[in-house]
């Protein structure tokens, strides 16, 4: 990229290293923020972009650990309740890693993890009232968006890049999206009710609590059809990106 | 193809399928059982037959298979019992059993015309036993969307309009399930439906 700059920067004032006066200067000043911009590029690249090892390829890699290291720590207190409900999470996130979704769907999803593995260790959906909602809307807001990756990849639906072709077809995946996160969403309210009525469990569920999730899921479910939806029109891969075909977008090569 | 060609070719494009008169006559009881409920004064009964009357007419004007006409007949009777003779209050589960039916026969028509918009792949046609899966997930999980966002209708109804369609969680919870358990038998039967008269094309 610098040396791409200092190219056009040649052929529109003559020679890079040789200008002198305040064009130059100028010139040589824009330079220097090029270089900047192109070195925080370069940082975020290395950090985000490219995988490190294989076993531990970036930092939601380490975000992920933080789900058995609590489960850990919490287990050595003596507090199991909490060390499974980390556990239970930190297994999901490790699913979706092995399947290579894109990077924003893992981050996205990841995230609702945290919400909801940490929320129930740390008991903050009893200090929050808006926590519940926040839970019920990111999961299947995440969850949708995979499970449409996971069925396209066993074939049994298109890739999202196939169904970019028309407007119905973009509007026929995200409302299949949606309601993949919609019915994930009313599944875990019917498991609610089971272990509440045949298993002696007490999940505070009541009528405006059921349907208030199910509204919430439906939003989530929503924006990740949607999202599916943009991401098809803009013909993004549904996999995260290969290491060798990044080292060649990294390096700005052209991917064949 | 001369003029009287086009328009002969035209006429029978646009002409409805027939039905057999066993159906229609079916249907045309609804009618009878509108005019019976107006005759007794109970106004709001005989429109909501009129209603079903109409609706059951869907599957000839959408060009579905006959079984589509039955299938519509058969959920539709059950609502009105439901509604117009009682039965809801009279047997417990006529309920469950109503949001089993209804999904069950509103989900295959529905991916049908979402395949016939473009807004989802022929899955009907599956070359791979998993894409015969899918579509039986496709129906189910239309049912499965549409009647849970139907339950917040209910209750958003219930909240603010003074309707009682939801008495407690159970009912809710009942009916989502039902609608889950419909949406799967439809996907079967739609899928094995296609599957046979694929078959018998072949």
């Amino acid at each position: 990229m610098v040396d791409t700059a200092r190219s056009a920067d040649a052929t529109h004032g003559g020679d890079w290293r040789g200008a002198t006066g305040a064009g130059a200067q100028g010139r040589r000043g824009s330079s220097r923020e090029h270089n900047r911009f192109a070195g925080i590029e370069h940082v975020f690249a290395l950090i985000f972009l490219r995988d490190w090892h294989p076993l531990l390829r970036d930092p939601l890699d380490v975000f992920r650990l933080s789900f058995p290291v609590g489960a850990l720590v919490y287990a050595l207190m003596g507090d199991w309740d909490a060390a499974v409900r980390l556990f239970l999470p930190g297994v999901a996130v490790f699913l979706v890693r092995a399947i290579d979704v894109p990077r924003p769907v893992d981050w996205v999803f990841a995230a609702a993890m945290f919400f909801q593995g940490w929320g129930n260790a740390l008991h903050l959906f009893g200090q929050y009232w808006w926590y519940d909602n926040l839970v019920h809307i990111t999961l299947p807001m995440s969850l949708a968006p995979i499970l449409y990756i996971g069925l396209s990849r066993l074939d049994v639906v298109p890739d999202p890049s196939e169904r970019a072709g028309s407007d119905w077809e973009l509007i026929g995946m995200a409302l299949i999206t949606a309601s993949l996160g919609v019915t994930a969403a009313s599944f875990y309210e019917i498991y609610e009710w089971v272990v509440d009525n045949w298993f002696g469990q007490h999940l505070f569920i009541g009528e405006t609590d059921t349907v208030t999730d199910l509204a919430d899921g439906f939003l989530g479910a929503g924006i990740g059809g949607l999202f599916l939806a943009v991401w098809a029109v803009a013909r993004y891969t549904s996999r995260r990106l290969p290491q060798r075909l990044q080292r060649r977008v990294l390096a700005g090569e052209p991917v064949r | 193809m001369t003029a009287s060609q086009l328009t002969r070719h035209r006429l029978r494009v646009r002409r409805l399928p027939g039905r057999p008169v066993a159906i229609t006559a079916l249907q045309l009881g609804f009618l009878v059982w509108a005019v019976v409920e107006l005759a007794a004064g109970r106004t709001g009964n005989a429109v909501a037959l009129v209603a079903t009357f109409a609706v059951v007419q869907a599957p000839r004007l959408l060009r579905l298979p006959v079984l589509f006409d039955v299938a519509f007949l058969v959920a539709w009777t059950l609502q009105e019992l439901g509604q117009v003779a009682g039965f809801w209050s009279r047997y417990p589960w006529w309920d469950t059993l109503v949001h089993t039916a209804m999904p069950a026969v509103l989900a295959p028509t529905g991916v049908i015309l979402l395949i016939r918009a473009g807004a989802l792949p022929d899955v009907l046609r599956p070359v791979k036993r998993i894409q015969a899966v899918g579509a039986v997930m496709l129906v189910f999980l239309v049912a499965g969307g549409f009647g849970s966002v139907y339950e917040i209708y209910e209750w958003f109804s219930d909240s603010h309009v003074g309707t009682h369609y939801q008495p407690d969680n159970n009912d809710t919870m009942t009916d989502i399930t039902a609608n889950d358990i419909g949406g799967l038998l439809g996907g079967v039967l739609l899928v094995a439906a296609a599957g046979r008269r694929r078959r018998e094309d072949e």
